[in-house]
């Protein structure tokens, strides 16, 4: 199942899936002469197409470049990115994720890391970071990932913060483990967040900033294997005494941009449950014709699940309209909306393997591949019960003791 | 008896010692060691190379802490303590008996495939009410009660009077929660928040889950309305008994902390101005209030009664402007003459800024920060300490030790708008039917603080009683419609006295007269009852105005008596707190 290799993709890309001899052409995509429609038809005709075949090579270890970048190539990962600063459109980047995941939960879940780096590097007001990295990364161009899963861990007080930063001449030195990260790689590079050491050893600020992965003092290293998803190039991230230069701040102090981009950044993963839950929907009609007389007897069927997604999924695109919405009120109905598409993966996928049957669950079907993806959606930061938490301390009143 | 691992140097060690990875839960054991890293069994944790890393997520030593199987023993105890005891279902016929527990011990947890019959939200007055009418009429009914705060039950106006009855907030509880559910027999969600409301599939999302409901009763209540200008890091709000218990504990510190740097001659940082603050040796913390309501006044009346330095502060000229004729509040200013309590009318607020920012006041990740979470960050309440400045629109600027706003409140719009229903935002409430509680959407009832009829809302207790009356017989008609339940006499503990109990035969046809409820004033230096309608127009006339006591009527054009207000002065009784 070899796809052609791709070194720097030029503007047209093309590449054979030897399987089942489909060839998928996609023309660079001109952003000017975008419209939402055509994106989605391109990524979808990418999922559809090259991806499907790929799903379960990928869930088991297969890292799949030229698939990231021929969907970068289609728009899926500037969609929500607008001019300068400003919003795009976030409805778009989360159909695209969810189309992808639909397919195929790790890609899928690749995809937001790739949009969310974009939107750190958006946000940043650094030009070392728009104007010369900001362009290659939403083409797809150049891959990286978010290692923002212990900050925000810290910031709702569930662990402490991992990287330790100290003010150095021009920059920072770094130390420190984070032990998960996706979409990594030897030239890739990840959004991260460290705290700054004061003179006595407490954490003064945050400062975030884009890790390279081939930094001096940066490693990566292996981690043991996962139930799912394994082609994510998931790393540890080893930093010994690593420089971090300003050309490479994305916020410092940190605080304020993660008050801008949090809603956007959970927003943004929502593509990743409503996708699961509508892959476990399609399986579930894939059966409905022979299995239907004894699968109406279960709970979750595929109709009252997919009205339950789209109201969702509808719910979502209107959060989308203002992912810039600094409320309290607007976050707590994205954290919701959230812990919402988890639910509804964990039941959807749990359903449409109990509405397969036997064939759901050999390791070849993407049923019970989608299983083990739905479980990733319910724990990935922030997981249900982190958002659960998150909701509760919002909805308290700020006291003055 | 001798310790064996101890003396005998052959074979003294130290046990072998366990330690827990913070970041993934691993457990590292030296007598185990890790073979997969080359670490011998018998490898101590200090003789772990530095370089080493924690075989599932990769962080290095400094991430672990020492860990013993009694600790996760310990926590396990106390996760356990922390739910809510709640009791399983009523059994079916089992009309109206109070006490009845379903089996005991259950914990709470929230299922949408379980069907959590009558969901209400909101364990303040209107949410016991109401579940306690739905017992009276509807008692095979599942019922679950879901509450932001711990749900024990107590008596709201009593915050208002509670240092002048020597009251500590603690045992201001009559019933704590558990107890008022296993009594009452329904299930109970504490420290839950109900986050939205999906009135197609009848389901509540709430932080511990989500419910599916037969019928949902919003009894979530009113919170402070507080005007821009004042930070809420830096106010209070008293709307409720866990602020108010805080306010309380904030007071104790911070008198005693004003007592010790008085005693030291330190003095306090303060601004410049007149009247800026107290002098060293006064051991009073100086308080503002914002609001010369209702909450207000009745608050700076009980905290001037203990003593604390009292400035109320309202853009009226006088107390109680709404609500009291001009002769009224005049007769409790001069009540409150001898007492600590200023008060400054007809100003508005510019600013509200703490007097010095600590250190700490950017405070680290990891620590609830002041934008978001829950408490002010460590460094603001040091700032508190040196003091908070008000500053009006005239200039004056005053430095207060506590800022408390009283300056209304409404109910938030949340829950509605995520369920579809008409809230009226100039009134701040959701707009439902007098009678029946019913709101816009069927299946869906409202009662208490966050309701508003016909325009207005009606914020005190005395409706409450006959809106969860209506709203029990309006679900148990909705029910089973020929089995309609009489109420039973079911036995409450400690309710007020509402002679309408055990008359509910007639399933509220008629509503019960439009009027409003008596108005009590709980001033303790001049208590106010107030009845009628208190608004509009006819003049209002003086009955009698003794030192002692004031009695006025408002009649109409006809003579008609419209309303009549009576004031008792009392001595004041000193309270410790």
């Amino acid at each position: 199942m070899a796809l052609a290799e791709l070194r720097d993709p030029p503007p047209a890309i093309r590449f054979t899936a030897t399987v089942d001899a489909a060839t998928v052409e996609t023309a660079a995509v001109d952003a000017a002469g975008d419209t939402a429609a055509s994106v989605v038809d391109a990524v979808r005709h990418i999922a559809q197409g090259a991806l499907a075949p790929q799903a379960d090579a990928i869930d088991r270890g297969r890292y799949p470049r030229e698939l990231m970048q021929a969907l970068g190539a289609a728009g899926a990962f500037k969609a929500h990115l607008g001019p300068g600063a400003a919003a795009g459109d976030y409805a778009l980047a989360i159909r695209v994720m969810s189309e992808v995941s639909r397919v195929c939960g790790a890609t899928g879940f690749m995809v937001w890391c790739q949009q969310v780096c974009g939107l750190y590097l958006q946000q940043s007001g650094n030009p070392a970071l728009t104007q010369r990295v900001l362009a290659t990364h939403a083409s797809g161009a150049r891959l990286g990932g978010t290692g923002m899963s212990n900050p925000m861990k810290a910031y709702a007080g569930i662990e402490p913060l991992l990287l330790k930063a100290t003010p150095v001449p021009g920059g920072y030195r770094v130390s420190g483990t984070l032990p998960w990260v996706s979409n990594l790689g030897p030239d890739h590079y990840a959004g991260v967040l460290a705290g700054v050491e004061g003179p006595r050893g407490d954490i003064t600020r945050e400062v975030m900033f884009l890790l390279r992965c081939d930094a001096p003092g940066v490693e990566l290293r292996n981690c043991p294997s996962f139930s799912a998803m394994e082609g994510t190039n998931t790393w540890a991230v080893k930093c010994c005494d690593a420089f971090v230069g300003e050309e490479s701040l994305i916020g410092d102090p940190a605080r304020p941009t993660i008050a801008r981009i949090r809603a956007g950044f959970i927003l943004l993963q929502t593509g990743f449950g409503l996708g699961v839950t509508q892959g476990a929907i399609d399986s579930m009609w894939r059966v409905e014709h022979a299995l239907g007389h004894v699968n109406c007897f279960l709970d979750d069927r595929p109709d009252e699940l997919q009205a339950e997604l789209d109201d969702l999924h509808s719910h979502i695109n209107t959060l989308a309209r203002t992912p810039f919405d600094s409320s309290t009120d607007y976050f707590i109905s994205v954290l919701d909306a959230r812990a919402h598409a988890s639910e509804l993966a964990l039941r959807a996928a749990q359903s449409a393997l109990l509405h397969a049957g036997a064939r759901g669950y050999l390791m070849s079907s993407d049923v019970q591949r989608r299983v083990r993806e739905s479980h990733f959606v319910a724990i990935v930061s922030p997981a249900i019960k982190h958002l659960r938490k998150e909701i509760a301390r919002l909805s308290a009143p700020v006291m003055p003791a | 008896m001798q310790d064996p691992r101890a003396t005998t140097s052959a074979t003294a060690a130290p046990p072998w010692q366990q330690f827990i990875c913070h970041v993934c839960g691993l457990i590292y054991d030296e007598k185990e060691g890790d073979a997969d890293s080359g670490l011998a069994a018998g490898t101590r944790f200090a003789d772990i190379p530095e370089d080493w890393a924690c075989p599932i997520c990769g962080v290095g030593k400094a991430d672990f802490e020492p860990w013993s199987p009694a600790q996760a023993e310990a926590a396990r105890a106390a996760a356990v303590r922390q739910r809510p005891a709640t009791p399983g279902r009523l059994a079916g016929g089992s009309a109206g008996v109070p006490g009845v527990r379903g089996t005991g011990g259950q914990t709470a947890r929230a299922g949408a495939r379980q069907t959590a019959g009558v969901v209400v939200i909101g364990a303040g007055r209107a949410g016991w009410q109401v579940v306690q009418a739905l017992r009276e009429h509807c008692p095979t009914q599942p019922v679950t009660l879901v509450s932001a705060c711990a749900g024990d039950v107590y008596d709201k106006p009593l915050i208002s009077v509670a240092l002048a009855r020597g009251l500590q907030p603690a045992a201001m509880v009559r019933e704590s929660a558990a107890n008022a559910a296993a009594r009452l027999g329904v299930r109970l969600l504490v420290h839950t928040h109900a986050v939205g409301v999906d009135v197609a599939r009848q389901r509540v999302r709430t932080t511990r889950g989500t419910l599916r409901y037969s019928h949902l009763v919003l009894a979530q209540g009113a919170e402070p309305a507080v005007p821009a200008v004042l930070p809420p890091q830096w106010v209070w709000r008293i709307n409720d008994l866990a602020a108010y218990t805080r306010l309380r504990a904030a007071l104790r510190t911070q008198g005693s902390a004003q007592t010790a740097a008085a005693g030291s001659g330190s003095g306090l940082a303060s601004g410049p101005g007149p009247e800026t603050r107290s002098s060293p040796g006064s051991s009073s913390p100086q308080i503002a209030i914002i609001g010369a309501g209702l909450v207000g006044c009745e608050l700076a009346n009980d905290l001037a009664l203990a003593g604390h330095a009292v400035t109320l502060i309202d853009t009226q000229q006088r107390p109680l402007a709404a609500q009291l004729p001009p002769l009224a509040s005049q007769r409790l200013l001069q009540a409150w003459q001898g007492l600590p309590l200023h008060f400054m009318g007809g100003v508005q607020i510019a600013s509200l800024q703490p007097v010095a920012l600590g250190p700490a006041a950017d405070a680290a990740l990891g620590a609830p920060s002041t934008t978001s979470g829950n408490v002010a960050a460590g460094g603001s309440t040091a700032a508190a300490a040196s003091g908070l400045r008000l500053t009006l629109t005239d200039g004056t600027e005053r430095v207060f030790d506590h800022v408390i706003a009283a300056t209304g409140l409404r109910a938030s719009s949340r829950l509605a708008r995520s369920a579809g229903l008409v809230f009226d935002d100039a009134a701040g409430g959701i707009v439902v039917q007098g009678c029946t509680g019913a709101t816009s959407q069927p299946q869906v009832y409202a009662l208490g603080d966050c309701v508003v009829v016909d325009g207005l809302a009606s914020r005190y207790i005395e409706p409450i009683v006959q809106q969860a009356r209506g709203i029990a017989l309006a679900i148990a008609q909705n029910t089973a419609p020929s089995h309609a339940q009489d109420s039973a006499q079911v036995s409450t503990q400690g309710s007020t006295q509402d002679s309408t109990q055990g008359t509910g035969k007639h399933l509220a046809q008629t509503p019960p007269a439009a009027r409003a409820p008596t108005l009590r004033i709980k001033t303790s230096s001049l208590p106010f009852t107030l009845s009628g309608t208190l608004a509009g127009s006819g003049q209002w006339r003086t009955l009698e105005d003794q030192p002692q006591a004031l009695q006025m009527q408002r009649c109409g054009p006809q003579g008609d008596v419209l309303a009549t207000l009576r004031a008792q002065r009392q001595t004041p009784r000193a309270g410790a707190y």
